[in-house]
């Protein structure tokens, strides 16, 4: 078996090992109608083998001491476990059982499809997730990355066995599986074991998914609406670049600089100065494909527009005003610093080195980070804010009970289109 | 390695950890411990600083002092500004917090092995142990923030919400009754004195555990703190106010209607504080009764039955006696009583017939491998070691406990089930969806 990547972090300070392995391909391959296919896919790997039934396969793999979860995202699809060292060999056995010959019984997939069904039920019972479930849905449509990771109750019911196994051999090849190990395993061992219980076809390299489309053009509004509730939950933001672009590791100091820390911008103002909300926030997720510019807060009902107010203001300043010198400096010293804390275990060491090629960087991404940071200027920082940050055309998504803000959000100034969308329904693109 | 005691330190006890490092225990005069564990093959350090105060020690009506207080301990001392705290910690690329619970608050830098950074992390905490300013706008800032979080926590989260009425209902006037975050009018009564009055009985050295877990010097470490710290002096703590022993002696039952989807159950059976000798045995029971996809009542209820999307469950390592929780959220179509019907069926077979020896071999390895997890990252082992020493009262209890579940029998399990899951001593909470009530 050759052809897929393997990155290990050896340790021998315990006998405990983890795994990660990627897949490329997440719900950004799904076909439009059949929403959640990958996701249901990777599940159901762990559902039947030639050797083992759902419960047998289970038994056995907690019995080892291990945990096997599969997990999908928009871009990959992602395995990841542990086990005492003692066990790798019987556990890689199952893994490969797993990755290698999943049986797809139809009654499984009929009763993991009415338990996925019972999970989307419940993120609506859950006003942050539900807030962050519908902005990605409504900021990336109609782009494949939108297409919801668990599908809807519609599309999931239209997935056959034949989907699946036409997904998987797919999704399961060498060419587009990448691993990574940390622990008490020597390569030439962990390899054999590899060759000996993982059997995949050799595959080819997966295409590129699909380019960006437009933002709203002007300041969208979706009020999410949930009776009776106290508090908002607001999330606020535009598309921006992939991790790999080289304007980046700027915007990310840009983002530190508003949002990024405690003592930031935007947890100054909301938080510290006027107590409205627990927590207030930008980020910058690192994407493959797609990424984007987040900033989301938490205030009282009585406080939400004045502090969505009040960011909105503060995201245009920053756009138009630009960081100060110090503000940079600060920001990099606070990323320069903390970069031990992403290093600290054989664990984050082995997921650092992975997602680099995940994210499509260059090779020596990790060991420039420090120099490349400390090389920005303020300069280059406000250069890609202007470039790329955007303070009228943006999506906002606020949980709350509609009627209570409906007439001030609309008054706010700049707001285009305000949405109501039910709390309890799926986001129609 | 070498015990190292410098002046001015009472060294009190010692432990290997892992191949080849030391845990060690030291005192000062004034009271103040201070638990290291050096690490040189790593870049950060992990600085504790964990108070024997958390909500139990609070009084009816100023429920959430505890934890509006660690909120107040960012903001000014005499020396430093308001906010000047948090940006020393960044500018060093710190990871900070706190964190307030039943029996203890602590705060927590984790910094890197280079230059001041031991010092300064020292420096700082020591001021604020003795020289917070606490006034009337800091206050004011922080409840404003604390209600927020309530909010967040527990007004507009079902699961926050369950817990809360659970501890409640179940232990209603013992010291575990009521949120460590507070109940909202309590959080609007606090006053400036009185954060001044809890900081000055509280926030002492000798009702302090300090944790140093990564890359330093240990006989430095210790001088370091020895110079900043040695200066304040101890005080009388508050005499705590003897709980009163929980009692459900008949099934109590308390029903919610909120905005969820499906009925949710959360049930709860009187437990033993975390130092009882059962408590290794009902670890055990737990991990076989809800750990993983293969455990009893994830197999009956959310594979077999499908009656369930979900249902967990933990025992409270508390100092003082706590609960034993099942939690678990019905598929629609089903309600919280057919699904508890189920859950009290299982338990008695389970405490019939105890654990195969498969089941206790799984749950064995299931619990080393969590502690091997948590062995890596400096901050999760000083957590450990200081949720360990201030709540078992001495840091090598966890690993008194980790030896004590390899030596788990059969019987063990089935006395601890027989002993703590008695029906007439639950206390069940039931949400029902409002949409349903409506």
């Amino acid at each position: 078996m050759s052809g897929f990547e393997l990155t290990l972090v050896p340790n021998h300070d315990y006998p405990y090992v983890t795994f990660e392995l990627y897949f490329d391909g997440g719900s950004i391959t799904d076909p439009v109608g059949k929403e959640g296919l990958a996701y249901l896919t990777g599940q159901m790997i762990l559902k039947g083998t030639p050797s083992h039934d759902q419960e047998q396969f289970a038994e056995a793999v907690e019995t080892l001491g291990a945990t096997f979860d599969v997990s999908l995202g928009r871009e990959h699809l992602m395995i990841d476990g542990d086990v005492l060292a003692a066990n790798v060999e019987d556990y890689l056995a199952l893994v490969g059982q797993a990755l290698s010959a999943p049986t797809f019984p139809q009654a499984e997939l009929d009763r993991l499809r009415r338990q996925t069904i019972a999970e989307l039920e419940e993120r609506r019972d859950n006003d942050e997730d539900l807030a962050g479930h519908i902005f990605y849905q409504a900021l990336l449509q109609p782009d494949s990355s939108a297409r919801p990771v668990k599908g809807t109750e519609t599309s999931l019911a239209r997935i056959t066995r034949d989907d699946l196994v036409a997904a998987y051999t797919q999704m399961f090849t060498l060419a587009n599986m990448r691993i990574g190990v940390a622990g008490d395993v020597g390569r030439e061992r962990l390899t054999a074991l590899l060759h000996r219980h993982v059997e995949l076809p050799a595959g080819t390299p997966p295409t590129p998914p699909d380019s960006l489309a437009a933002d709203p053009g002007a300041v969208d509004v979706v009020l999410v609406d949930k009776p009776e509730r106290t508090q908002t939950q607001i999330y606020a933001g535009h598309r921006a670049l992939r991790a790999s672009h080289p304007d980046y590791l700027a915007l990310s100091v840009a983002s530190t600089v508003y949002g990024g820390t405690f003592t930031a911008r935007l947890s100054h103002e909301i938080r510290e100065k006027r107590g409205w909300s627990y927590g207030a926030y930008s980020y910058l997720p690192g994407r493959r494909t797609n990424g984007s510019f987040v900033f989301r807060f938490y205030p009282a009902t009585r406080d939400a527009v004045p502090a969505l107010e009040l960011a909105l203001k503060m995201q245009r300043e920053l756009i138009e005003d630009g960081v100060t010198e110090r503000e940079v400096d600060f920001a990099k010293a606070y990323l320069v610093n903390h970069f031990p804390f992403r290093l600290q275990t054989p664990r984050q060491r082995m997921q650092e080195a992975v997602r680099v090629s995940l994210l499509g960087l260059p090779a020596d991404s990790l060991d420039t980070y420090v120099s490349r940071v400390t090389a920005l200027t303020a300069d280059q920082v406000n250069a890609a804010i202007r470039k790329h940050l955007k303070h009228d055309d943006l999506l906002v998504v606020i949980v709350c009970t509609a009627g209570n803000l409906i007439d001030d959000v609309k008054a706010l100034a700049g707001v285009g289109n305000v949405a109501v969308h039910p709390f309890d329904k799926d986001w129609q693109h | 390695m070498a015990r190292s005691t410098p002046a001015g330190w009472t060294f009190l006890d010692e432990q290997p950890f892992g191949r080849d490092r030391l845990i060690q225990k030291h005192a000062l005069p004034n009271g103040l411990t201070a638990i290291t564990l050096e690490d040189p093959a790593a870049d950060v350090f992990a600085y504790h600083t964990w108070f024997r105060v958390g909500s139990r020690h609070e009084k009816q009506g100023r429920t959430g002092m505890a934890h509006l207080f660690e909120h107040m301990m960012f903001k000014a001392t005499e020396s430093m500004e308001d906010g000047e705290f948090d940006k020393l910690m960044e500018r060093r690329g710190a990871q900070t917090n706190a964190a307030t619970w039943v029996d203890w608050t602590y705060y927590h830098e984790a910094l890197p092995a280079t230059g001041d950074n031991l010092e300064t992390a020292i420096r700082l905490e020591a001021d604020r142990m003795e020289n917070l300013v606490v006034d009337e706008t800091q206050l004011e800032a922080e409840r404003e923030v604390v209600k927020n979080e309530r909010l967040y926590r527990v007004d507009d989260d079902p699961s926050g919400k369950m817990y809360e009425e659970l501890y409640d209902l179940a232990l209603k006037g013992h010291p575990y009754g009521w949120p460590t975050i507070g109940w909202m009018p309590d959080i609007e009564a606090i006053t400036v004195a009185d954060c001044q009055a809890f900081y000055k009985a509280y926030y002492a050295p000798n009702n302090a555990v300090i944790v140093l877990v990564g890359r330093f010097d240990t006989h430095q470490g210790l001088e370091l703190i020895r110079r900043y710290y040695g200066g304040l002096d101890s005080q009388e703590l508050p005499a705590e106010a003897p709980a009163p022993a929980p009692t459900v002696s008949s099934p109590r039952y308390r029903e919610l209607s909120l905005e969820v989807s499906t009925e949710r159950l959360l049930v709860g059976y009187m437990g033993p504080s975390m130092t009882h000798d059962d408590m290794p045995a009902l670890d055990v029971a737990v991990e076989v009764l809800f750990g993983g996809e293969s455990s009893r009542l994830h197999r009956r209820l959310v594979i077999q039955d499908e009656t369930a999307s979900s249902v967990d469950g933990w025992v409270s390592h508390f100092a003082l006696s706590g609960l034993i929780e099942v939690a678990a959220t019905t598929k629609a179509g089903h309600s919280a009583a057919e699904v508890e019907t189920v859950v009290l069926a299982e338990l008695a077979r389970f405490g019939e017939a105890g654990p195969t020896e498969r089941e206790l071999a799984k749950a064995r390895n299931q619990l080393e491998v969590a502690v091997y997890r948590s062995n890596y990252a400096a901050n999760a082992v000083a957590g450990r070691l200081g949720h360990y020493e201030v709540t078992a009262g001495d840091f090598k209890a966890f690993s008194r406990a980790v030896a004590a579940v390899r030596e788990v029998t059969a019987d063990d399990v089935k006395r601890v089930m027989t002993r703590y899951f008695q029906p007439q001593t639950k206390s069940v909470v039931v949400v029902k969806p409002a949409k349903a009530a409506a």
